[in-house]
Formats: C-alpha cells, sequence, structure tokens
C-alpha cells in the first residue's frame, strides 16, 4: 500500500514536472530557430511589475463584503512580479523584433483592513462548527502563488536617436503554468492558528494552474556603454488575462513597470 | 495537604463547568455594526440573509422602514411574563420603533432565545401585542389593531466568536397588515438578520 502510495506520488511529481520542463524546451526550440530565420541581437534580464485592480471573491466566507461596511474596510490588493531571462531576435528589419524568454512569475494577493496595523480584523465564517455560526476574527489572508513561463515580446522601434537612445512599443504575450501556491492565514487570536488547515480544506477555494496575459507597453532603449543597454516601459492595463489565478480576488491590471538589462550579441559603435 | 489538593480540584472543576454554561459578556464592536447589502429587487431593503448582518426592512404600504448603522437595531426586553422585541429603524425620515411584545414567553437570558427557533408568531394573536412608535416631526406611540400577520423566525442560532460563544442570531420575515394612523396599511417584504447579546438583551 505504502509502495503504491509513493509511486503514484512520483508519477504526479514527475508529470507535473513534465509540464514545466515544456516551457523549458519550448523556449530553447524557439532559440534554435533563429538560425535559419532571425538574426539575434542580445541577451536580457529583465523585471516586470504590475499592479493590479482587484475584486473580493465572493465566494469567500468572510462577513463584510468590501464597499458595505463604510470607512473601515477594503483593502484588497495584489502584485504580479516577475523576474527572466530572455533573447531578442531581429524580424524582418531592424525595426521589428521578437524577444522569447523564461520568466518566473510570482502573484501575491492579500485581504485585509485599512486599519490592520493598529489591529483591525474581519470575520472569517468557520463552517466546521455545526452547533451554530463560527466566527473567527481574522487580520489578512493572504496567497502566493509560483509560475514558470515563456513571455513573448514583439516590439516595435519607429524612432533611434545617435544610436543611443530609441523609444518602442511592445506587445507581450505570457503563458506560465504554476509550480507552487500557498494560501495563509493570519489569525487576530494567536491560539486560533490551529484551525488554519482545517479552514482552507473547508473553504477549498482553488486557483488557475495556468497564468496567460496579453499586453502592451510604452519604453525606452538607453546605451549605457557597448556592452550594455537598458530598457525603461510603462506596462498598460492587459487585453486578456486568465482569470482565477487568485483564489482571493478577481485580478486586472491597471499598470506597471519594466526593467531590463541587455548584453547586445554584436557590439556596436 | 492531600485534602487541599483534592479540594482545589473540586473548585477549579466548578469554576471551569461555570464558566463554560455562563453568558460571555464579551461583544466585539465590529460584529454589532450592521452589514447593509440592498436587495436589487426590492430597493431599501436589505438582503434576506442568515449570519447575523444587524439588518432588518419592510416596506410601510410603499415607504421604507429599515435598521440604520446608529442605533442597535433590535432590544429585547423581558419584563415579567412578556417579552418585547423592539426594531429600531428609520421610518419616513426619521427613527422609528416597531415593537412586538409577546405575554407568556420570558426568556431568562439571550441564549434562552434559541427555542424560537423555526417558530412562526401569530401577530393578530391576543397575546401579541404590537406597537408603532415614531420621532419624526411628531411622536406617535399607539397599539396597533392587527388585521392579519406572522412573524416567521426561521433560525435561531448561536454565535460563535473565535469558538467563544458570544450571541444568538435571529433571522427570518415578517409580514402585517393593520391600521396606522388610523388608515390600513401593509407591512411587506419584512426581512430580519438581527444579533441578541449581553448588549441588547435585558431582563428586569
Amino acid at each position: 500500500m505504502l509502495v503504491a502510495s509513493t509511486a503514484c506520488k512520483l508519477i504526479i511529481t514527475l508529470y507535473m514536472r513534465k509540464r514545466i520542463w515544456i516551457f523549458v524546451v519550448f523556449f530553447f526550440s524557439l532559440l534554435s530557430i533563429k538560425a535559419q530565420y532571425f538574426k539575434l541581437k542580445d541577451i536580457s534580464v529583465n523585471m516586470n511589475r504590475q499592479d493590479v485592480s482587484t475584486i473580493l471573491n465572493e465566494s469567500w466566507p468572510i462577513r463584510q463584503d468590501v464597499g458595505n461596511l463604510p470607512n473601515s474596510w477594503g483593502n484588497t490588493f495584489a502584485t504580479i512580479k516577475s523576474f527572466g531571462v530572455a533573447s531578442e531576435m531581429f524580424v524582418l528589419n531592424k525595426k521589428w523584433t521578437v524577444t522569447p524568454g523564461i520568466s518566473f512569475y510570482n502573484l501575491q494577493s492579500a485581504i485585509m483592513k485599512d486599519d490592520y496595523t493598529r489591529g483591525g480584523h474581519f470575520f472569517l465564517r468557520n463552517d466546521n462548527n455545526s452547533d451554530g455560526l463560527d466566527f473567527i476574527r481574522v487580520k489578512s489572508i493572504e496567497e502566493k502563488s509560483n509560475y514558470l513561463g515563456i513571455p513573448i515580446t514583439l516590439k516595435y522601434t519607429p524612432f533611434t536617436f545617435w544610436n543611443t537612445l530609441s523609444l518602442h512599443a511592445q506587445l507581450t504575450a505570457d503563458l506560465a503554468y504554476q509550480i507552487s501556491s500557498d494560501t495563509s492565514i493570519e489569525f487576530k487570536l494567536p491560539a486560533m492558528q490551529s484551525l488554519e488547515r482545517d479552514i482552507l480544506n473547508t473553504i477549498n477555494q482553488q486557483n488557475n494552474p495556468f497564468y496567460a496575459s496579453l499586453y502592451a507597453s510604452l519604453g525606452m532603449h538607453v546605451k549605457l556603454s557597448k556592452m550594455i543597454y537598458l530598457s525603461l516601459d510603462l506596462v498598460l492595463p492587459e487585453f486578456i488575462r486568465t482569470s482565477n489565478n487568485s483564489s482571493l480576488m478577481s485580478l486586472q491590471t491597471i499598470g506597471g513597470g519594466k526593467f531590463s538589462i541587455h548584453f547586445p550579441l554584436s557590439i556596436t559603435k | 495537604m492531600k485534602l487541599n489538593i483534592k479540594r482545589l480540584k473540586a473548585l477549579l472543576a466548578i469554576a471551569v463547568i461555570l464558566a463554560a454554561s455562563s453568558c460571555t459578556y464579551y461583544n466585539d464592536f465590529e460584529f454589532s455594526r450592521s452589514v447593509f447589502t440592498e436587495d436589487y429587487d426590492f430597493p431599501g431593503l436589505p438582503i434576506y440573509s442568515e449570519l447575523g448582518y444587524n439588518t432588518f426592512g419592510m416596506y410601510i404600504d410603499r415607504k421604507v422602514f429599515s435598521s440604520t448603522d446608529s442605533a442597535y437595531p433590535i432590544k429585547i426586553i423581558v419584563n415579567g411574563d412578556t417579552c418585547k422585541f423592539s426594531l429600531n429603524g428609520w421610518y419616513s425620515g426619521g427613527p422609528a420603533t416597531l415593537g412586538i411584545a409577546l405575554i407568556g414567553f420570558s426568556p431568562e437570558d439571550y441564549p434562552d432565545l434559541i427555542q424560537l427557533n423555526d417558530s412562526i408568531i401569530n401577530l393578530d394573536d391576543p397575546n401579541c401585542i404590537l406597537t408603532f412608535t415614531q420621532n419624526g416631526h411628531t411622536t406617535v406611540a399607539k397599539k396597533l389593531d392587527v388585521i392579519q400577520g406572522s412573524l416567521h423566525i426561521k433560525q435561531a442560532k448561536k454565535l460563535y466568536i473565535d469558538t467563544e460563544f458570544t450571541r444568538v442570531i435571529l433571522s427570518g420575515t415578517i409580514a402585517l397588515k393593520t391600521f396606522l394612523f388610523d388608515d390600513p396599511v401593509a407591512f411587506t417584504n419584512g426581512r430580519f438578520d438581527l444579533g441578541v447579546g449581553y448588549e441588547n438583551f435585558y431582563n428586569y
């Protein structure tokens, strides 16, 4: 029985890892076709942060709904951060490039009241008690999810000044798969912490293991030295996003920033 | 010495039993506030709920009589053999109270309200006295002549906060036809979801 259970766990683990490796293999596949159709421009390291507007997922058994209790409630927040490497390639001419990459995404979402630092709390219903209504005082609920994926960016650079500064517009598609996710509850009374797993199991809210989005950004590319270029981008609200990437709330990107360092492969004067 | 320890254990056991059986005086301020979510189908009234949102609402003909966030929406006063439910809200531009007094029902303390679970009270029963008080430009406190009506307490259940029993939640519906200022009126679409605890239950 134990052997069978271990074997099942091993198969599931390998299966999950296989899904993640699909992204890695796909990334290197994209790199391999460049020799035939594209000309490699540079390798870059990038960091991206997107701020998100949120709406509480009402399937969580929280007593006070956002907006229904004036002046004391309403802080749901989420951020999407990513870190990755990418290789930029010219397509057709020097104004158009395509950049496949591989990125690690971190999505954090949390619910807390605006007086959290002063001990503010709200009420989470614990349906494990059949004797009546059972509410637990909670200071915050936080969910952290990590994804591994492949962003692909199409960039158009209409203006270049003195071979040093250029302005561009980008369209980026992200496609990622979840590698871990954890939800934690901070209780008002530390003694209640022992109920955390039971409550989360009863609520049983799952988030979407697939993450995808399509968004545009505007930015500039600056030459710092022959070997290093810097890119700064203003991320615009996304066009498309997969739903339920946070079980706590629905997300809508309202903007963000993208920072990347580029290492050109052919040195220009 | 052994005897003393035994006595101490006995006293401790008695103290634990008393603590477990007694009513708590704990009142979480946040929980005593109202969570008013408007019913889209019945404008001005709160949604029907059974979660201790501390709201009630009904139409008196076409005007809204509903709870506010400034006063306890319910106070229960037991005096002798009579238990009076006072629903405090806002009606026609001023505070108003609907009183429902039940003769022959006298709970000792708020945990005893559990016995009202899934009960229907006929409001035209002689043992049920209704009053309506309006404090706007004028004050009228009058016993109502009930044509017909019923109070359905669908749920009366214990409420725990951090696993500690703190109050009883009364949820249900109310409908009533009576005379107000000598005019026949109907109290319709009435719903309530009210918490009763140490702070709004009186027995004297």
